[in-house]
């Protein structure tokens, strides 16, 4: 299946501007946002996944190098590291949301496709971003 | 397909940093470093593909010339490797 087919479409496939037909030019500002939020995540997961597998995943935890540990105080409270560790992990879920919802779609779940089921995955990556966000004020209070 | 399943492991694999982040000790044992084999090659393969789309979906135009598609994904590649190179550094450096 094309990367275009996967893209996030408005309800019906429209991906044009909306107000079409009666010479109005509206935005699609809904379809903008995820398609943005998609877009985003997919490039988050990119860049900076494979190397915190490697070092934090792998090489740490055999024991191999020394990896900083995000249960240290000053490194947890540090505002810029909860910044980076919300983007680092929460993003990404817009990326996978659509990613999963297709791969349901991909083994012939037609339920998928639905309006139920985008309600499902998108609203659970904005779930994701509000545990995270929850979790990263209740962990260790920021210091700098 | 394949790449549609990649999503899997790796948003499995954020929340258990996630977890992590909420208990008193670090969680990350051998049988994190296993699933971590695991989910390296799914992200290698995310990068690989989403990178090499950059030249499809970026259009950019210099001195009124545009940019080759071969040039904009391999800035991206650069980007890729710049970044890892820095963030693999930070990680090592803050535990000193």
């Amino acid at each position: 299946m094309s990367e275009e087919l996967h893209l996030p479409a408005r309800r019906g496939g429209r991906r044009e501007a909306a107000g079409g037909d009666n010479g109005t030019s509206r935005p699609a500002l809904a379809h903008l946002f995820w398609w943005f939020m998609f877009a985003q995540g997919g490039v988050i997961a990119a860049i900076l996944l494979p190397v915190h597998i490697l070092f934090q995943g792998i090489l740490g935890p055999l024991g191999l190098v020394r990896v900083v540990s995000l249960h240290n105080p000053n490194i947890i409270g540090n505002p810029i590291v909860k910044l980076y560790l919300l983007v680092l992990i929460a993003v990404p879920f817009f990326h996978f949301a659509h990613r999963l919802r297709y791969l349901l779609v991909d083994f012939g779940v037609p339920a998928a496709k639905s309006l139920l089921a985008q309600v499902v995955f998108y609203g659970g990556a904005v779930l994701v971003i509000i545990l995270t966000i929850y979790v990263l004020l209740t962990t260790a209070p920021i210091s700098f | 397909m394949a790449r549609e399943f990649t999503a899997l492991p790796l948003a499995i694999w954020l929340l258990w940093l996630l977890y992590d982040i909420t208990q008193k000790t670090t969680t990350f044992g051998t049988a994190f470093a296993v699933f971590s084999i695991v989910c390296l090659p799914f992200a290698l393969y995310h990068s690989f593909t989403f990178l090499s789309l950059a030249g499809s979906i970026i259009h950019l135009k210099l001195l009124d010339r545009p940019v080759s598609s071969r040039v904009i994904v391999a800035s991206q590649f650069a980007l890729w490797i710049g970044a890892s190179v820095v963030i693999g550094f930070l990680l090592l450096r803050l535990a000193q």
